[in-house]
């Protein structure tokens, strides 16, 4: 595969997914825009792999782990208002409660919100997390739990039972 | 309690701040190299109007051309390297001193007027050390609409995106102040000092020639941070930044800069004066036809494929 090839293949699902794991447009772009230069210097081995999408959300999530804002300005962070002013275009069209728990999502430590994307909007289970993330499946889990905990998310029964999460 | 399909729902709901393809393609083109490589302006004009018509695939394969090696001087960019070097050692050498920024708004069809005046001590701070900064945001009569002073512990590039702080805002237009002790979260400023210093030590930069500035030597220094050519003064005696001028869509910003060394007299500049009769609230009272923080479009939704396979090696 081509770099232009996988940039129009496969470049608005990366882009689903940087939308998804930063909650946040903007960062998203720049998260993005870094991959992909590195991306394309690396083209050549990376067009080898067999989905090289796979590669490029790995590097994503390391990109965002590892962002550094750039800005000294400050935008305060107390109220859950704020942050529902910064995640939701429509109010109108938006549910409260959605808008809540989006807006508790915001606050959380990345690992952990990292953890919550690949495992409940990318479906991977969590030895891949903890590849992904470079991490053991129990410190995966730690950040799960938590993270559940602190947005009062409750585990299925099955959940429990089967191999997923596991 | 909430379920699990609650927070699937919420985080498919996030795919609305997806970037679309055509803003980030062009933005990754522009930069490509990171290394003082010559801008090519007919590129971007022909990625801006691929972007324009909605031809995603065209958008591809015009960006590949522009990330593409071109022609280039190789003394350009030896001088590009050169001043960036300068730039990095004089800015690092003043890092401690007070940045004083006023920002001008130039954007086309408005009279030009400061919109801004700020003030950030130390200017380059290291991780954990204690920043404070003043913005005094202007009418465009030049009355001041709100003036805000912050201190807070400088983040860790690694660390998150939060820092404990506490911060005054002073609201002219309803004659009230407030003063709250919390957490807060780092917005995007693309005249940021620290913006600057970043586009400078990755090589957004290249060197167009000499200038003056009020009568004062300066160079002139092109950068790209999007589809527009923005650019830089430098002084030419000191290698500081003195002016930087940022498109962004429709808006056209100039940011002035000067170097204050740290007396008590410049300490006293970054704290915001509260006048006598303004009443203190726990929030800030703001008029109600203040602009809101953020201004987000919806971004369309598409079905997300699952990455249920492993690739090798660690990326980053």
């Amino acid at each position: 595969m081509r770099f232009e090839e996988f940039a129009a293949a496969r470049l608005p699902a990366v882009l689903r997914f940087a939308g998804v794991l930063t909650g946040d447009r903007g960062l998203a772009e720049d998260v993005v825009q870094e991959v992909l230069i590195r991306t394309h210097k690396r083209w050549q081995q990376i067009g080898e792999l067999d989905r090289p999408e796979l590669y490029v959300r790995k590097m994503v999530v390391n990109e965002y782990l590892s962002w550094r804002r750039r800005s000294w300005r400050l935008i305060p962070f107390g109220t859950a208002h704020d942050i529902d002013r910064r995640l939701v275009a429509d109010h109108a069209q938006a549910h409260a409660e959605r808008d809540a728990l989006l807006a508790e999502l915001g606050k959380l430590p990345r690992r952990q919100r990292t953890v919550l994307v690949l495992r409940y909007y990318e479906g991977l289970v969590d030895n891949e997390i903890a590849d992904v993330l470079g991490c053991s499946p129990g410190t995966v889990r730690g950040y799960a739990s938590r993270a559940l905990a602190a947005l009062r998310v409750e585990l299925e029964p099955r959940a429990l039972s089967e191999e997923g999460y596991r | 309690m909430r379920t699990e399909d609650d927070l699937r729902a919420a985080l498919v709901a996030l795919e609305r701040e997806a970037p679309a393809v055509t803003q980030v393609l062009p933005k990754a083109a522009s930069r490509r190299g990171r290394g003082f490589l010559p801008r090519v302006g007919r590129h971007w004009r022909a990625v801006g109007l691929a972007a324009a018509l909605g031809l995603a695939v065209g958008v591809s394969v015009a960006v590949v051309a522009a990330l593409s090696p071109g022609p280039g001087s190789v003394s350009h960019q030896q001088a590009s390297e050169s001043l960036r070097t300068k730039l990095l050692a004089a800015l690092t050498a003043s890092g401690g001193k007070i940045v004083y920024e006023r920002t001008t708004d130039l954007s086309p069809g408005t009279r030009a007027h400061t919109v801004m005046e700020s003030w950030h001590y130390p200017w380059l701070p290291k991780a954990g050390q204690l920043e404070r900064g003043r913005e005094l945001i202007l009418n465009t009569d030049g009355t001041p609409l709100r003036d805000s002073q912050a201190s807070y512990t400088t983040l860790a590039p690694d660390q998150d995106l939060y820092s404990k702080g506490e911060i005054i805002d002073v609201e002219y237009a309803t004659r009230t102040w407030s003063e709250r002790h919390s957490r807060w979260l780092f917005d995007d400023d693309p005249g940021a000092p620290t913006t600057l210093w970043d586009m400078i030590h990755n090589g957004m930069l290249t060197v167009v020639g000499r200038t003056k500035l009020d009568g004062h030597p300066a160079i002139e220094v092109r950068f790209k941070i999007g589809p527009s050519s923005d650019y830089l003064l430098v002084d030419a005696r000191t290698y500081l930044p003195l002016r930087t001028v940022i498109s962004k869509g429709a808006s056209v910003r100039r940011y002035d800069y000067q170097y204050l060394p740290a007396t008590a007299a410049n300490l006293a500049k970054l704290t915001a004066p509260i006048p006598h009769g303004f009443r203190q609230t726990a929030q800030p009272v703001t008029p109600k036809n203040a602009p809101p923080f953020f201004l987000q479009t919806q971004a369309p939704a598409e079905p997300a494929p699952s990455i249920r396979q492993t690739a090798p090696g660690q990326p980053g």
